[in-house]
């Protein structure tokens, strides 16, 4: 079973490509949009960087921490890989030679 | 007088009929297809597609005034891909040369029977693993999703529209609001006024009318008491019991009393809108079981039948159908 990822991640609603949120994480997005009134991603943002309680969440906002999403969290990544001279996702060129 | 290969078109005739026999029975006991969507497809990719509902367009409309246009809005999607399964029954030499047709046509019957066993067992299954986590593996050893279209597993407090924050609830809970609750009256009552008061993703009341009790074997006399009394127990004999014209149906299902992978489920139960249920389960089937004409003798001598089906199962709209583990 494959579902929408795309769709479902740019709304908050998973949490990266075949990995759907866990219950506690899921019932973690929802308190913070019905208990902090933010929206659905805001929410989602901090909960995929470890923010899964209320408390969390509080002393967050006060030491004025800004979440990443998951697409910053992933280019960097690639940037760091790259960083440290290692082709990433890069496609080979030119003719393959045949093994016997 | 024994099988030889000259009788082999007119025994794969017979077998075949054996076959035929014994499918019809399975279909006919298969309790999964009562609430599965069982259809054929020749998608080797099934597309599901939830349209979460009209929202505007029947309006009042003024003398002359052109008629709105519905807009439906697009839910969430998924796509389930068919997968084989299948075995061979062997009919050896021992039993062509001795004419055993009774044990070849019981050898025959017995592999569909299990074959429509193993497929019922992957269904309830879906239900029985629908309360946690986001797979399974299944009897086949496959892994298997156990979330809805929109994300979150089968069974849940909190399911997800697509592009509102609003929620909705297919996890059973009684009166005091506890969750997964034991088959009893009130929890019953209150699933179905829950069902009731369902909303669509744009806040209007689409009531689901939970009229299927769906249980395993152990809680299928309790469950018989509770929706067909005609009074309510524990109360005095002139309280009628309104469940007993609520929920016209009582699923018995004994594969729910014991998940594939072993574990006790007996206290599990479900409910289900009957006319609605086949759009929250799908099982569509590019082929139903079937045997083949063996055409090559085998170096054993053996002649085989393959028996093969292709099928995938896949959660749609999970609002028609709501379950408890009733371990509370």
């Amino acid at each position: 079973m494959s579902l929408n990822w795309e769709k479902l991640i740019s709304q908050g609603r998973a949490k990266a490509p075949n990995v759907p949120w866990t219950d506690e994480e899921h019932q973690a997005i929802l308190a913070l949009m019905n208990e902090r009134g933010l929206h659905r991603m805001s929410a989602a943002n901090f909960v995929l960087n470890g923010v899964v309680t209320l408390e969390a969440y509080d002393k967050a906002k006060e030491a004025e921490f800004k979440p990443k999403s998951l697409k910053e969290v992933t280019d960097e990544a690639v940037a760091a890989v790259k960083d440290n001279g290692a082709t990433f996702g890069a496609t080979k060129t030119g003719k393959s030679k045949k093994k016997i | 007088m024994a099988y030889t290969s000259t009788d082999f078109s007119t025994l794969t005739g017979k077998l075949n009929e054996a076959f035929n026999e014994a499918a019809s029975v399975s279909m006919a006991e298969w309790i999964g297809k009562q609430v599965f969507d069982v259809i054929d497809t020749d998608w080797q990719v099934y597309n599901f597609l939830h349209v979460n509902g009209a929202g505007g367009g029947f309006s009042r409309l003024a003398e002359g005034q052109q008629l709105p246009v519905v807009s439906s809005q697009e839910g969430d999607s998924a796509n389930w891909t068919q997968k084989r399964y299948g075995s061979r029954v062997a009919i050896t030499k021992d039993l062509r040369l001795f004419e055993r047709y009774d044990v070849m046509e019981s050898l025959v019957r017995d592999e569909v029977d299990y074959a429509f066993n193993r497929i019922d067992q992957t269904m309830a299954d879906i239900l029985l693993n629908g309360f946690s986590g986001t797979s399974y593996t299944d009897i086949f050893g496959d892994a298997q999703a156990n979330t809805s279209v929109d994300g979150v597993v089968l069974f849940s407090a909190s399911h997800t529209y697509n592009g509102t924050a609003s929620t909705y609830r297919n996890l059973i809970r009684n009166a005091a609001t506890t969750a997964n609750p034991a088959l009893d009256r009130d929890p019953i009552v209150q699933a179905r006024t829950d069902a009731m008061l369902y909303k669509d993703a744009s806040g209007i009341n689409r009531p689901i009318n939970l009229d299927n009790l769906i249980v395993g074997a152990t809680n299928a006399d309790l469950a018989q008491r509770l929706v067909y009394s005609s009074g309510v127990a524990n109360t005095p004999n002139v309280d009628i019991n309104p469940l007993k014209a609520a929920v016209t149906k009582i699923t018995i299902w004994p594969r729910l009393d014991l998940r594939g992978d072993g574990t006790d489920t007996k206290a599990y139960w479900f409910m289900a809108d009957s006319k609605h249920v086949k759009k929250s389960l799908k099982a569509p089937f590019a082929q139903k079981p079937m045997m083949h004409s063996s055409k090559e003798v085998d170096d054993t001598l053996d002649w085989m039948y393959p028996v093969d089906a292709y099928y995938t199962l896949g959660i749609g709209w999970a609002a028609y159908i709501r379950g408890s583990t009733g371990v509370n």
